[in-house]
This record gives structure tokens, sequence and C-alpha cells, in this order.
């Protein structure tokens, strides 16, 4: 038997872009620069051929820190939980982004 | 793919390491297959208009290569449950990712086997560059199924 395991760490094929090619379902803010800070992944149940995930946001903390190579640093953390059609929860997703200038 | 066990894992065990040496091509084919076209990744112009010196290496690819350097050694029947990373220091198309990890801790968890292991990803000068941790679950070898 064929197992699939999928790990959550990609975006929908048909979201739009932004002319600098990022999706704009993402959280952005415009005039700024944008890395992701990091992530922490827990998956909870396997992807199976067939599902039908909804996923919905939802942001934890926003705060500034200050840096010596770029200034002042805006950190936004979201969580994203990925559900299937009988509302299982299959994985969830704590990304932070940091906005600088 | 070998199956590995429970029992055959100690607190100290090494991960065998994974080593991604990355360039332009890497970045857009990981930009297609995780359809991320941010230009910041595969546009060496966009990248230096956004004061970079060349095209960065997006963070999930660190995620993805760590994963891969667990799921590669947990076997089919493992099951990584928990990945957390950060990435510290920003690398550019023409770095060397180099992931390693080790078993810090071994236990018993709502009837699973369960294993907390430290990795990172290291570059070519030897400098850590993301600092991450893991949970995967293993079957012990005389389970019939494990999930």
């Amino acid at each position: 038997m064929l197992r699939q395991h999928i790990y959550l760490i990609s975006y929908r094929a048909d979201t739009e872009t932004g002319d600098d090619g990022r999706d704009l379902t993402r959280i952005a803010l415009p005039g700024f620069r944008v890395a992701r800070g990091g992530n922490e992944y827990q998956f909870l149940e396997p992807v199976r051929p067939g599902d039908v995930i909804s996923r919905k946001r939802k942001i934890i903390d926003v705060f500034e820190r200050d840096s010596k190579k770029v200034g002042k640093i805006i950190f936004i953390v979201y969580d994203t939980t990925y559900t299937n059609q009988e509302g299982k929860p299959l994985g969830i997703n704590r990304e932070t982004l940091m906005f600088f200038r | 793919m070998e199956q590995l066990f429970f029992e055959d894992v100690e607190v100290g065990t090494e991960i065998p390491s994974v080593v991604r040496k990355v360039n332009l091509i890497n970045l857009i084919k990981y930009a297609a297959a995780t359809w991320n076209l941010f230009l910041v990744h595969i546009d060496k112009e966009f990248a230096n208009k956004q004061g970079f010196k060349d095209v960065n290496i997006p963070a999930s690819y660190f995620g993805a290569s760590l994963a891969k350097m667990i799921t590669d050694w947990m076997g089919n029947r493992g099951r990584l449950k928990r990945l957390s990373y950060r990435v510290t220091i920003m690398c550019f198309a023409g770095d060397t990712l180099i992931c390693k990890g080790k078993v810090m801790k071994k236990y018993q968890e709502a009837g699973y086997n369960l294993l907390d292991c430290d990795i990172w990803v290291e570059n070519q000068d030897g400098v850590k560059v993301a600092p991450a941790s893991a949970t995967v679950s293993l079957p012990a070898r005389d389970e019939m199924c494990h999930e």
C-alpha cells in the first residue's frame, strides 16, 4: 500500500501573486522588505489523496525589536490550522514573519 | 528504505547528515515545486533592488531539507510529529547547507514511542545558520502496525 505523507510547507497553486511574485493571500506590510523568521509545524494526521483541505489563520503576536543590521524589525507571529473535509485537524503551522525597511 | 525501530535508537544517536549545494537552478525548481514565486528567491535583479547581494534561500527550504533528513532516517513507518526551525543567518545561491542532528530524549507518551531531536543547518564554513528541533515517533520491533 502506498502511503502518502505530504508535509504542509507550501501554498495553493491558484492564488494570485503581486508584482514581486509573492502570494497575495500572505500577510504583507507595504513598503517593507520581508523575511521569514521560522516555523513550528505540528503534523497531527497524515494527508490522504482525495482530502479537501481548508485553512484558517490567526495572528498570535505582533512586536518590534531593534537590530544592528537593519534597524527596527516588526515581527508578526501567526498560526495556520489545516483541517480536512471531516473537520479533523491535519496540521498547525506557527510562522514568524519579519518586516524591515 | 530500511525501517528504524525505537529499540535501535539511543540518546546521543546521530541522524545521518543531508548536504545540499544550492544554486539558482535549485531555487527555481524549488519555487515551482512549492508554488512560491517570490522573486527575491529567483530573480537576481529583484534581489539586488531589495538590497541583497544575490537571490536568497527561502526559510522553508531549510525546513524542507531538515524534514528530508529526518524522514530519510525514520523509515516509512516513522512519523514526523513536530518540526520547528529559525533561520538566523540569511543564505544565498552558491551556499551549501548541511543538515545535522542527534537524539536528545527518548520517551513514551499517549501510546507513542517518541524521540525529541536537536537538529540544525550549517553552511559551507561550518557556521550554524538555522537551529531547529523535531519530534519523531517510531514503531517498536514487536508491533504489527504503527500509526
